[in-house]
C-alpha cells in the first residue's frame, strides 16, 4: 500500500460523507476565522492608544481563551459524533482487509486534510473579515480607530497553533476508538439494543424541587455584590435542576403519560410517547447541554446589549450634572483659569448653561454613632445650604441638619469623638448630590453645620469647591466643549467629568463588551445548532428502522411526517422553552446586575432581553426546519 | 369464493446504473381462495418478495393489478392505503421486524392503535388471542428479552389483531430455529384450519408441506403449481421432485 492510495482513500471517504462532515467543517472554519479576529484585536497594539482601548484588549484576551475552551469542548463533542456513526465504515474496511494500522493512516490524512482546510479557510476569511469586523468595531464603539484590520502575523501564528492542537486532540481521540474497538464492534456502530430508562421519582422530584429553589435564591438576592453566595447557589441549583429536568423529569412525565391509557393508546400519541421515552436516556445529557447552552447564549446577549443601549441611563445615573468639577480650595488661581476657559468655549461653542451648582464642602469619613464603623458624609456650611435651598435657617452651634441617603438610620445624636453633636432636623432631601459610590455603594450622610459649629473646623483645613452644571445646545457642541474643557482641567491638574466624555468611554467599553458578547452568541449558538443537528441526525439512522417497520405495518406516510415533526419539535423545542424560562426567572437578577454597573432602566433590559429572544428563536426555527428536512430525508424518504 | 386477484403482473425495477432494468416479475397471475393456505417456492432472487410487497400494497407493479375483495389497490388513494393495509392484511417477516422500543403487548396492539380502536376493543382481542399463542405471560417484556419463536409469535398476534383478510408471510420460519419453526407452522395450520387465509413465502419443503397450494416461482414467472387434494394428504414427495426438476433444468441450460 503506497502512499497515493491512503490520501485517495481519505478523500473519496471524505466526499462520501460530505453532507455528515460540511456542517462540522463550516463551525471549524468559523471557529477559527472567529478566533483570528478576536486574536489579532486583542495583539493589536495601536488599539491600547486609543481612550479605553485597554479595556477592549482586555475583553478580547479574555474572549481568545473563551473561544479555545469552547473550541475544544464542542468540536471534540461534535467529531466524537460523526466517529460514531463512521465506526461501521470503518468495521467494514476492517472485514475487507485493511489492518488497524493502514486504517489509522487513511484516518490520518484525513484529519490531515480537514484540519489543513479549516485552518487554511478560516485564516483567509478570518483575515478578510477583518476590516469589516474593525469598522463594525469602530461604529460600535463610536471610535475611530487608528488601524485598518490588516494582517496581524502573530495572531496567525496563534490561531494555527491553537488549531493545530485542538485538532489534534480529536485526531487522538478517533485514533483510539479505532484502537479499543474490535471488528465486529465496529461494524456494528451505534446500533445496540439499548434498554428502556427506568422511571426515576426521586431524582424528578430533587429535580424540581431544586429548579424552586435556585429560582427562589436568584428572587433573594438583593445586593449582588454583598449576596454573591446566594448568586452562586442560585445558579448551582438550577444548573443541576436543567440537567435532573431532563434526565429524569422528562422519563417521569412520560411514563405518567403512558400509564393513562386513554391518552396512550391513541394513534398521534402511542408512536411519539414511545419513542420519545426510548430515546430519552440518550437525549437526556445533551438536551440540557442544549438548554444551558442556550440560556448562556441569551444571558450573554441580553446583558451585553442592555449594557449598551442603557450607557445614557448608567451616564445620568452616575453624573448628576453635565459637567461637574471639582478642586481643593486652595488651589483658587487654576480653578479661575479653568473657569475662564470654560466662560470663553461656552460662548465658542454656542450653548448655554442651566442648573448652575456652585458650592464648597468636604467628603469625610468617620465613625458618628460609635458602632465602630465609619460613616461617609459630605458637609457643608450653613451658609451655602441657605444660599442653594433660597431659606434663611439658623443653627447652634452643636446642631447640625442631615440628609441621610439610607431612609432607615436615623438618630437624634452624633457623636464625634468626644464631641456630642444634635440632629436639628432630618431633611427630606438635598439640593446636591455628589456620591458617586453607585446604586449598591455606601450610603451617605449630607450634614450642615453652622460656621462657629463643632464640626466647622474639619472644614477650615480641608475644603473643596464644586461647581456643576448642564449645557443646553446641540450634542456635538456639548461634546467638543466638554473635551475642550477636559483638556485644559488635564493640563491644570483639576478634578473634571462630564456626561459626554463618560458617554463616550462607556461606548467604548460596553461597545467591546457588545461586540465580544455578540461574537460569543453566534459562536455558542452555533456550536448549540451543531450539536442539537448531529444528534438529531444520528437519531435519525437509528430510527430508519423503526419508521420502515411502521410503515409496514400500516402507517402512512403523512402519519410518519406528522410523527416526525412532533417530535423533533418537542426534542428542538423543550431546550428553548426551558432556556427562555430560566431567562424570564433570571431577569429580576440580571437587572440587580446591571445596577452594579449604574444600569437601572427596566425598559431597557426588558427590551434588550425581548430582542434577543426573538432573534435567537428566529435563528433557532431556522436550525429546526433543516434538521427536520434532513431527518426526514434519512427516516421517511418521499417515494421516487 | 376469492378473496384475492393477482392479474398479470409485472415489476421493472430501474437500478441507477446505466439505467439497467431488471425485470423482478413478468405476467404473473393466480387467485386466493377463502381458507386458502398458500405457499410461495424459488430461489433467492426469483421476485417472491416482490410479488408479496406488492400484495401487500407496500409496492406498486408496473403493470397489471391486485384485487383483494373485488377492489383494486389501484383504486384506493395513498392516504388510504395505510389505513386499509392495516384493517385487510396481516404481515408476518423473516426479522419479525417488532418495535424495539415497545413491550410485547404493545407491539401487538399497534395496528390498533394506528386505526384509534377504543380500549375496549382492544382488550377483547388481545386476551383471547395471546391465550392461543402461548405469550400471556410476556406481555411487559420487550423484543430483546424473549426468544425468536416468541418474537415470531408475537408478530403473528400482531397480523392477526385486526382480523384480516389475509396474512402474508415472507419466510417467516427464515431466523428460527427447527423447534420454533415447527411451532410455527402447526400454529399457521391451525389457524387455517379456522378459517384464515394465508400467503406464505418459504425456502423449506416442510413449510411448504403444511400448505394446500405451493406456487413454485422462477425469474418472475410461476412455473408450476402443486396442490393437496385432500386436507391430510403429504406433498413434500411432489415438492421436493418439482424442485429437483427445476434446479436441473437451470443446469443443463
Ligand atoms: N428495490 C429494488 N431495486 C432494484 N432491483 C430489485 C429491488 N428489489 C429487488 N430487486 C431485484 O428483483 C429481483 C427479485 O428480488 P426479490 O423479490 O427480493 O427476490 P426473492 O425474494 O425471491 O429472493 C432480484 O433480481 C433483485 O435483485
Ligand atoms: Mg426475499
Amino acid at each position: 500500500m503506497n502512499k497515493q492510495l491512503y490520501r485517495k482513500l481519505a478523500l473519496t471517504n471524505l466526499k462520501k460523507n460530505a453532507s455528515m462532515m460540511l456542517p462540522y467543517l463550516i463551525t471549524c472554519i468559523i471557529v477559527v476565522s472567529f478566533y483570528y479576529i478576536v486574536s489579532s484585536l486583542s495583539m493589536n497594539t495601536q488599539l491600547k492608544t486609543v481612550s479605553s482601548g485597554n479595556f477592549i484588549v482586555d475583553v478580547m484576551k479574555f474572549g481568545s481563551l473563551l473561544f479555545a475552551a469552547l473550541s475544544v469542548l464542542f468540536l471534540l463533542y461534535t467529531n466524537s459524533f460523526i466517529m460514531k456513526r463512521r465506526k461501521k465504515e470503518l468495521g467494514l474496511y476492517h472485514i475487507l482487509g485493511l489492518e488497524k494500522k493502514h486504517i489509522r493512516k487513511v484516518l490520518t490524512w484525513e484529519s490531515a486534510i480537514t484540519s489543513f482546510c479549516s485552518i487554511a479557510s478560516g485564516l483567509i476569511i478570518g483575515v478578510v473579515a477583518n476590516q469589516f469586523v474593525t469598522a463594525i468595531l469602530s461604529k460600535m464603539i463610536g471610535t475611530k480607530l487608528p488601524f485598518s484590520g490588516a494582517i496581524s502575523g502573530p495572531a496567525v501564528v496563534k490561531t494555527i497553533i491553537t488549531f493545530v492542537i485542538i485538532f489534534l486532540l480529536s485526531f487522538l481521540y478517533n485514533l483510539r476508538q479505532i484502537h479499543v474497538a474490535n471488528p465486529v464492534e465496529l461494524l456494528k456502530g451505534g446500533q445496540l439494543g439499548e434498554k428502556e430508562p427506568k422511571a426515576k421519582g426521586l431524582l424528578a422530584g430533587l429535580g424540581l424541587g431544586l429548579l424552586l429553589c435556585g429560582y427562589t435564591l436568584s428572587f433573594l438576592v438583593n445586593n449582588p455584590e454583598k449576596d454573591s453566595n446566594m448568586m452562586l447557589g442560585a445558579v448551582v441549583c438550577v444548573l443541576v435542576a436543567t440537567y435532573l429536568l431532563f434526565i429524569a423529569v422528562s422519563i417521569q412525565v412520560l411514563k405518567l403519560l403512558q400509564q393513562n391509557e386513554h391518552f396512550y393508546y391513541k394513534s398521534k400519541n402511542f408512536t411519539l410517547i414511545s419513542g420519545m421515552l426510548y430515546r430519552m436516556k440518550q437525549n437526556a445529557l445533551g438536551l440540557s447541554n442544549i438548554c444551558i447552552l442556550s440560556t448562556a447564549t441569551l444571558l450573554i446577549m441580553t446583558t451585553t446589549v442592555s449594557l449598551y443601549f442603557g450607557i445614557n441611563n448608567t451616564v445620568a445615573n452616575e453624573l448628576d450634572h453635565d459637567i461637574s468639577i471639582n478642586a481643593p480650595v486652595a488651589d483658587k488661581d487654576k480653578v479661575s483659569k479653568l473657569f475662564k476657559s470654560i466662560d470663553k468655549n461656552i460662548n465658542k461653542h454656542s450653548l448655554k448653561r442651566k442648573n448652575v451648582l456652585k458650592y464648597t464642602g468636604g467628603k469625610f469619613a468617620e465613625d458618628l454613632d460609635a458602632d465602630g464603623k465609619f460613616e461617609m458624609f459630605f458637609l457643608m456650611r450653613l451658609k451655602e445650604y441657605n444660599h442653594l435651598t433660597r431659606q434663611n435657617m439658623s443653627l447652634s452651634k452643636d446642631e447640625v441638619l442631615i440628609f441621610s441617603e439610607d431612609p432607615t438610620k436615623h438618630s437624634d445624636t452624633l457623636t464625634l469623638g468626644k464631641k456630642k453633636l444634635s440632629v436639628k432636623e432630618y431633611l427630606k432631601k438635598f439640593p446636591i448630590k455628589n456620591n458617586s459610590a453607585g446604586i449598591y455603594g455606601q450610603k451617605w450622610l449630607y450634614i450642615v453645620s453652622p460656621k462657629d459649629g463643632l464640626l466647622a473646623d474639619k472644614l477650615s483645613r480641608e475644603s473643596n469647591l464644586y461647581y456643576e452644571f448642564d449645557l443646553t445646545g446641540k450634542d456635538q457642541d456639548k461634546s467638543n466643549f466638554s473635551y475642550a474643557i477636559s483638556k485644559e482641567a488635564e493640563r491644570l491638574g483639576i478634578q473634571f467629568e462630564s456626561r459626554s466624555g463618560y458617554h463616550d468611554d462607556l461606548m467604548v467599553r460596553f461597545g467591546g463588551l457588545l461586540f465580544l458578547g455578540m461574537l460569543i452568541s453566534i459562536i455558542l449558538f452555533m456550536e448549540t445548532a451543531l450539536s442539537i443537528f448531529y444528534k438529531q441526525i444520528s437519531e435519525g439512522y437509528d430510527d430508519q428502522t423503526r419508521f420502515k417497520i411502521l410503515k409496514k405495518i400500516g402507517m402512512s406516510q403523512k402519519e410518519i411526517r406528522n410523527t416526525i415533526r412532533r417530535q423533533i419539535l418537542i426534542v428542538f423545542f423543550s431546550p428553548l422553552v426551558i432556556a427562555l424560562l430560566h431567562l424570564c426567572v433570571a431577569l429580576p437578577l440580571v437587572m440587580k446586575l446591571m445596577k452594579i454597573a449604574f444600569m437601572d432602566s427596566w425598559a431597557v433590559t426588558l427590551g434588550s432581553s425581548a430582542v434577543s429572544a426573538t432573534v435567537f428563536i428566529l435563528i433557532y426555527g431556522a436550525v429546526f426546519l433543516l434538521t427536520e428536512r434532513t431527518y426526514r430525508k434519512i427516516v421517511a424518504p418521499s417515494k421516487q | 369464493m376469492t378473496i384475492l386477484e393477482v392479474k398479470s403482473l409485472k415489476k421493472i425495477y430501474k437500478t441507477r446504473f446505466r439505467g439497467n432494468q431488471v425485470e423482478a416479475l413478468s405476467n404473473i397471475s393466480f387467485s386466493v381462495d377463502q381458507g386458502e393456505f398458500i405457499a410461495i417456492m424459488g430461489e433467492s432472487g426469483s421476485g417472491k418478495t416482490t410479488l408479496l410487497n406488492i400484495m401487500a400494497s407496500l409496492d406498486s407493479p408496473s403493470e397489471g393489478s391486485v384485487l383483494l375483495n373485488g377492489k383494486s389497490y389501484a383504486d384506493i388513494r395513498e392516504d388510504e392505503l395505510s389505513s386499509f393495509r392495516r384493517d385487510n392484511l396481516g404481515f408476518v417477516f423473516q426479522d419479525f421486524n417488532l418495535l424495539d422500543n415497545l413491550n410485547i403487548k404493545d407491539n401487538i396492539l399497534l395496528p390498533l392503535v394506528l386505526s384509534n380502536c377504543s380500549r375496549k376493543v382492544m382488550k377483547e382481542r388481545l386476551f383471547p388471542l395471546v391465550r392461543k399463542l402461548g405469550i400471556e405471560n410476556l406481555m411487559r417484556k420487550f423484543p430483546y428479552e424473549v426468544s425468536g419463536g416468541q418474537k415470531q409469535r408475537t408478530a403473528v398476534a400482531r397480523s392477526l389483531i385486526t382480523s384480516p383478510s389475509l396474512i402474508l408471510a415472507d419466510e417467516p420460519t427464515g431466523a428460527l430455529d427447527s423447534h420454533s419453526s415447527e411451532e410455527l407452522l402447526k400454529l399457521f395450520s391451525e389457524l387455517n384450519r379456522e378459517g384464515q387465509t394465508i400467503m406464505m413465502v418459504t425456502h423449506s419443503v416442510q413449510a411448504a408441506g403444511c400448505a394446500n397450494r405451493v406456487l413454485f416461482i422462477k425469474d418472475g414467472k410461476i412455473i408450476c403449481e402443486v396442490s393437496k387434494h385432500s386436507p391430510n394428504e403429504d406433498i413434500t414427495q411432489k415438492i421436493f421432485s418439482v424442485l429437483s426438476a427445476i434446479s436441473t433444468a437451470r443446469e443443463t441450460s
